[in-house]
């Protein structure tokens, strides 16, 4: 039975690929060497010093509120026009996906270029709000194409059941449309949540002065030579993030077991 | 209930100038092929749909720009259309607790309508863990909990497997004697549409071709398109000969009709059941051909012949039992009919389809 070892060595050389780099800066987290080459001991030094980084915390809150309020955004923005697209006829018919996919498939280089220029010609002013506006946008299109599928497999004959039964537009919007979409919505508000986080590009193009994130942050103290306080910050996230996958699958696995 | 109704979608008329009554406490059927806008008027009737032109009324009152969850009738729908995110209780529930009913009085009923479709074992289930046949008894609970005046279905069997149809067209019926309440069916089938109602309605392009008791409709097809759509018939068309008792059918001869044809073109119906086959000459009848056996099917019950007579062919069915069962393909025999067992078609073709 030679074969059968194969596909189980690949997995693991795919692991390895995967989770070697984190282990290593999970490690030099821990290291005391300034340069992270050579084991010189056990620390938490990097950690006592990120956590007294202001520069670090306030970059973090701004990734956060921007995560959060790009989100929402998208999410409501979202939903809408997957709904409105879902409904689409004729010429529309035939480009929704295109709609929803295309500002996916544009470079984020082009999307952070174009935004800027749109963003001057406004004559808005960069920093905080175009931040938000630009998240908003690119993760729009995400919560679309996740809640337009999601709509390709609801059943609309639910909700004229429901007006069958004495539900109003709106209640049957709530209490049938709503409650089998929301696994869509909240996994596309997971998915722009996250996205918003680590995007780098765009928001390095429509920043402005006093308005920064943490990716933004992070790439700056690399440019002026803090790794060890970075290992740290990126050894939090990984478990932040660790943390909210466990969740997330016991969440699912509870769901399918009834 | 409905009255002069026209609805088009497009340039396509679903419906035309279509007026119906369907009583009180009656199974009525909305019969017809696909596309000749039984469908449209039942979704009229629940409100999805609104007429562009007459009126539809529920127990006196004009409902016609009412919207479907103000009025008193429900529909189970063809898929049934079962919330997949509630339990079979909560299904069932949906509609009293939209209405606000009391909590203790919505657990009494749906409890009560539970009982009524046998599906108190299942009720914590999930719509997507159901049977077939279970997920129709939801979605007739979820409808009868209301207590509508008007019960609508659409189909509710296409669905099922022949047995299990059979078995819910049964309950469906025992049900209905039950709670008392109309029922508007819409099937094409014919089996289904004769074994329930008490009236059906035959539709074609978007009218009414004929409007009867199951027997009136198939003892007295009003036209060629309702003969041929509810269950065989041979259809003989001949012109008019002397004072209109009977007709010319050219290679055939003389056909004697039971009632007088008032136009020059006459279209006679046969059922094959009526159509008597022997192997001498009948001594008396009005209508005997002499054949060729051309095909025999066994068909259990009964056997089916069909008949060459030179420019036609009919189809005679005998019941198994008969002594005539060994006739064989090829054999000569008689065919006849008596002339009070044929239907003259009063309305010809019935209009273009």
């Amino acid at each position: 039975m030679k074969q059968e070892r194969w596909p189980g060595l690949i997995f693991a050389g795919v692991l390895l690929f995967f989770y070697v780099p984190m282990v290593v800066v999970v490690a030099n987290s821990f290291n005391a060497s300034r340069f992270g080459t050579r084991w010189q001991g056990f620390t938490f030094d990097w950690y006592a010093k990120l956590f007294a980084d202001r520069g670090i915390w306030d970059a973090f809150v701004n990734t956060l509120i921007v995560g959060g309020a790009a989100s929402l955004a998208a999410v409501v923005l979202g939903t809408l026009s997957a709904l409105c697209l879902h409904r689409a006829r004729g010429f529309l018919l035939r480009f929704k996906f295109g709609l929803v996919y295309l500002p996916l498939a544009v470079p984020d280089i082009l999307m952070g270029i174009s935004l800027l220029l749109m963003f001057v010609m406004v004559r808005v002013e960069l920093g905080f709000t175009t931040i938000i506006l630009a998240h908003g946008c690119f993760c729009t299109s995400y919560v679309a194409m996740v809640v337009l599928a999601r709509l390709q497999d609801f059943d609309f004959s639910t909700m004229e059941a429901a007006r069958d039964l004495g539900a109003s537009p709106v209640q049957a919007g709530l209490r049938v449309l709503f409650p089998q979409l929301a696994p869509g919505i909240f996994s596309g508000a997971l998915l722009a949540f996250s996205l918003s986080v680590d995007d780098y590009v765009i928001t390095f193009f429509v920043a402005g002065p006093g308005a920064t994130t943490l990716p933004l942050r992070v790439y700056s103290m690399i440019k002026h030579g803090a790794p060890p306080l970075i290992n740290a910050l990126s050894t939090l996230i990984l478990a932040a993030t660790f943390l909210l996958v466990g969740l997330a699958l016991r969440f699912r696995n509870k769901e399918h077991t009834p | 209930m409905f009255s002069e109704i026209d609805k088009s979608f497009g340039d396509l008329a679903a419906l035309t100038n279509v007026s119906l009554a369907v009583k009180e406490g009656e199974i009525f059927s909305l019969l017809g092929p696909s596309g000749c806008g039984k469908t449209t008027l039942l979704r009229l009737a629940a409100g999805f749909l609104f007429p562009d032109r007459g009126r539809i009324t529920l127990g006196g009152r004009d409902i016609t720009s009412d919207p479907p969850e103000k009025r008193a009738l429900n529909t189970i729908f063809q898929n049934y259309a079962l919330f997949p995110h509630m339990s079979v209780r909560q299904n069932i529930s949906f509609g009293p607790r939209t209405a606000g009913w009391p909590a203790d009085r919505i657990r009494r009923e749906t409890e009560r309508l539970l009982a009524l479709v046998q599906l108190e074992t299942a009720a914590d289930k999930k719509p997507q863990q159901l049977s077939g046949g279970q997920k129709q008894r939801v979605a007739l609970a979820r409808a009868l909990i209301l207590e509508p005046k008007v019960l609508l279905l659409d189909e509710p069997f296409a669905a099922l497997d022949l047995k299990l149809r059979q078995r819910m067209l049964t309950e469906l019926e025992r049900l209905q004697r039950e709670v008392g309440i109309t029922f508007v069916f819409v099937t094409h089938d014919q089996f289904e549409a004769m074994s329930i109602s008490d009236r059906i309605a035959v539709m074609r392009g978007g009218r009414i071709e004929q409007l009867g008791t199951p027997k009136a409709i198939y003892e007295t097809p009003a036209n060629r398109f309702v003969c041929s759509f509810i269950g065989d018939s041979n259809l003989l068309t001949g012109s008019r000969r002397g004072d209109g008792r009977a007709m010319d059918v050219a290679g055939l001869g003389v056909v004697v009709l039971p009632t007088q044809a008032t136009r020059d073109e006459a279209v006679l119906a046969v059922r094959p059941e009526q159509v008597q086959l022997s192997l001498a000459a009948p001594v008396d009848g009005d209508n005997v051909f002499r054949g060729c056996i051309l095909d025999r099917v066994y068909l259990g019950s009964h056997t089916r012949y069909t008949v060459d007579l030179g420019v036609l062919h009919l189809q005679a069915q005998l019941p198994a039992g008969s002594s005539l069962t060994a006739l064989a393909v090829g054999d000569q025999a008689f065919v006849h009919w008596r002339a009070q067992d044929g239907t003259l078609l009063p309305d010809g073709d019935g209009g273009v389809p």
